[in-house]
């Protein structure tokens, strides 16, 4: 069966991983921490959801126009709007935004559990089947859905039969790099593209309200996931580290950063290898993606490898390991909804958008600060959404107009 | 035409702060965290500063009053920052320092008053300049209702002004707390002053037809002086360079 082959391919290469690291180090001794190896596990996090982040919000600047005026819930009569002959007052508007965003995690919830059910009960292949069906339908229909957005944006013309073409071999090679064999690097550019995909589709139908009011309620339901004892993805985690499963590349990713030991050898391969990357993308449920693992997570070091690493101390390539640590993918697709929101309310304010990003990655800095006291896994959203919230709404109405009345209308006056 | 104009602008603000990255900053991930770090007290000490200034309603269009409060503030949220790092080291003291030091990796303090310092400068002149930027890459330019046109220029120069002062600031105060003794009160008295006196200045540019020669012109002494001040902390006089220029 392939999705065992690929179970197997998957546990021999992070096995293959973790002896490696432990014999080819031998500089960390007992389970010690050292600054620069926290450093540099620490950004090793930050690189991919940096970048995510970063093209997210520059489609989104990209797009402006477009989503200005996306209205589908509005259309559906499902929320009332703020303008025009019928609208509502902002209270109105924000108690049912509230009860929308609700209902999705109402819905996210439900397919959580679902999906511990199916782990406990040892039934991978309903989960790899579902997986399968949900990567096709991202690859092939919201990809065309995205696609028409970007070529109506970009005002060319192209035929149907090259987007055939297109969407053909990027859904292969999607398919090939998520369930089979695949260079590394190919997996981390298909797992940003799927986020990107998933993340310019929620935008698209979740117009202002109902994103906000879905953000502060994530953060709460993560908590309460993964925080508490019988929290779904809790018990998912305590499953999956049990039976020592392979955790397959569809919610969570895993770092294995190997840098080379830049001030003492020079050797002829300078970059820097991102081995074993395990990605795992949101499930995708009636074309809503929901997001059901966000959690850090830091394998913890045997006493084992600290054994090898004495011993085999004579190695000429001397490279410095970083904890494996691992993020949800869906920790991705919130914190770039969080920003690609913060495009669109605060009308391409360069400064608001620079600062949610610092906010975001401080979050991450205290959820990693946070994890090496308690070595537990750990809910990736609440720090970062609270912070970016909370910073943003500040700036927008206040902060702004200080920034605004020290410009103009004469003469710039630096604090 | 505006584009040329922006990206003039934008490399001269950033253009020195952006090599300082990549030949000290770029290549040590712990430095990088602290700046980034030390960005987000600067930030926090801006929403604190623009809070007052929004409450305090009858005052907002004196700025002021508004301004020397923000320079306490960031100050504040320097010294602040100072106890954090100090803890935090406190912390990795506890575990295994000559292991670290064997592997040349100290808790280098210049380096990290350094970084803190850079953090600060850097999301202080974007503060400054970024909005500037991404207006002037429109349509149009300033000057047509009589303001002065020389505004992006001299917010430029001012920005690149403010970023090298923050980076100084931050090493001064940073070594001067460390140093102890007297420099407890000289050194971080120094930099509030000069703080407020370059911030002050700079509210002379409200005026309808701004000389703005005055601020650059102040700003700009104003860093060799911290230049000068940061050396003579760091242990340099002048017979010492003399030295070291016979030598080479």
């Amino acid at each position: 069966m392939s999705t065992d082959s690929v179970t197997n391919s998957k546990s021999s290469t992070s096995i293959h991983s973790s002896v490696s690291s432990s014999s080819s180090s031998k500089l960390s001794k007992k389970s010690s921490i050292d600054i620069d190896y926290w450093s540099r596990s620490f950004l090793a996090l930050v690189y991919p959801v940096s970048f995510t982040v970063i093209i997210s919000a520059g489609l989104s600047i990209f797009l402006y126009d477009l989503y200005k005026y996306s209205n589908v819930f509005e259309d559906a009569g499902l929320i009332s709007t703020l303008k025009g002959p019928n609208a509502a007052s902002i209270s109105k508007i924000t108690w049912e935004s509230f009860l929308i965003a609700l209902i999705i995690i109402g819905i996210i919830a439900l397919v959580t559990c679902l999906l511990v059910i199916f782990v406990y009960y040892g039934c991978m292949k309903c989960l790899y089947i579902y997986l399968f069906i949900t990567v096709i339908c991202v690859f092939s229909l919201l990809n065309i859905s995205i696609l028409s957005m970007i070529i109506a944006q970009l005002n060319c013309s192209i035929d149907w039969l090259t987007i055939l073409f297109y969407i053909y071999n990027i859904l292969s090679i999607a398919i090939l790099s998520m369930f089979w064999l695949s260079p590394d690097i190919i997996k981390q550019i298909v797992t940003i593209y799927q986020c990107i995909i998933m993340i310019l589709y929620v935008l698209k139908i979740a117009p202002e309200w109902i994103a906000w009011a879905l953000l502060p309620l994530l953060a709460i339901w993560d908590m309460i996931a993964v925080l508490l004892p019988f929290g779904p993805l809790y018990l998912l985690i305590n499953l999956f580290q049990k039976r020592k499963l392979q955790v397959p590349s569809m919610m969570i990713y895993t770092t294995g950063i190997w840098f080379k030991n830049q001030n003492m050898n020079n050797l002829p391969r300078k970059k820097s290898l991102i081995s074993s990357f395990q990605y795992w993308s949101s499930l995708n449920l009636l074309f809503i993606s929901p997001n059901t693992l966000t959690y850090f997570y830091k394998e913890k070091i045997d006493k084992n490898n600290n054994k090898n690493t004495n011993a085999s101390s004579n190695k000429s390539s001397r490279k410095m390991k970083t904890r494996k640590s691992m993020l949800g993918l869906g920790d991705f697709i919130f914190y770039s909804i969080l920003l690609s929101k913060t495009v669109f309310t605060s009308e391409c304010n360069i400064f608001a958008i620079i600062i949610v990003y610092l906010c975001i990655i401080m979050g991450m800095l205290g959820t990693t600060i946070v994890l090496l006291i308690l070595n537990r896994p750990l809910p990736a959203l609440p720090i970062s959404l609270l912070i970016g919230l909370a910073a943003f709404f500040h700036y927008n109405h206040i902060g702004n107009q200080f920034a605004d009345v020290l410009r103009l209308p004469t003469g710039p006056i630096i604090i | 035409m505006t584009i040329m104009e922006c990206a003039g602008c934008t490399l001269i603000a950033y253009g020195v702060p952006f090599s300082m990255f990549v030949f000290t900053i770029a290549h040590h991930p712990f430095r990088i965290i602290i700046s980034m770090t030390s960005a987000f007290f600067w930030l926090i000490s801006l929403l604190v500063s623009s809070l007052l200034w929004f409450a305090v309603v009858p005052l907002r269009n004196q700025l002021a009053f508004a301004v020397p409060f923000a320079v306490i503030f960031q100050e504040i949220f320097r010294y602040l920052f100072y106890r954090v790092i100090k803890k935090a080291e406190f912390a990795l003291q506890k575990v295994q320092m000559q292991e670290l030091t064997d592997k040349g990796m100290v808790f280098d303090r210049f380096a990290v008053a350094y970084a803190a310092g850079y953090g600060f400068g850097f999301i202080s002149g974007t503060f400054a300049i970024v909005n500037v930027l991404s207006d002037m890459i429109g349509p149009g330019t300033i000057g047509i209702f009589g303001h002065s046109q020389d505004f992006f220029i001299a917010t430029a120069f001012l920005t690149l002004c403010i970023i090298l002062l923050n980076t100084f600031w931050g090493v001064i105060f940073f070594t001067s707390l460390d140093k102890g003794g007297i420099h407890r009160l000289i050194g971080p008295g120094i930099v509030v002053l000069t703080h407020m006196l370059f911030s002050c200045i700079t509210l002379l540019n409200r005026k309808s037809q701004p000389l703005y020669s005055v601020s650059l012109a102040v700003g700009y002494s104003l860093l060799i002086g911290m230049i000068i001040y940061t050396l003579m902390l760091r242990g340099f006089t002048i017979n010492n360079i003399r030295q070291r220029m016979n030598r080479d």
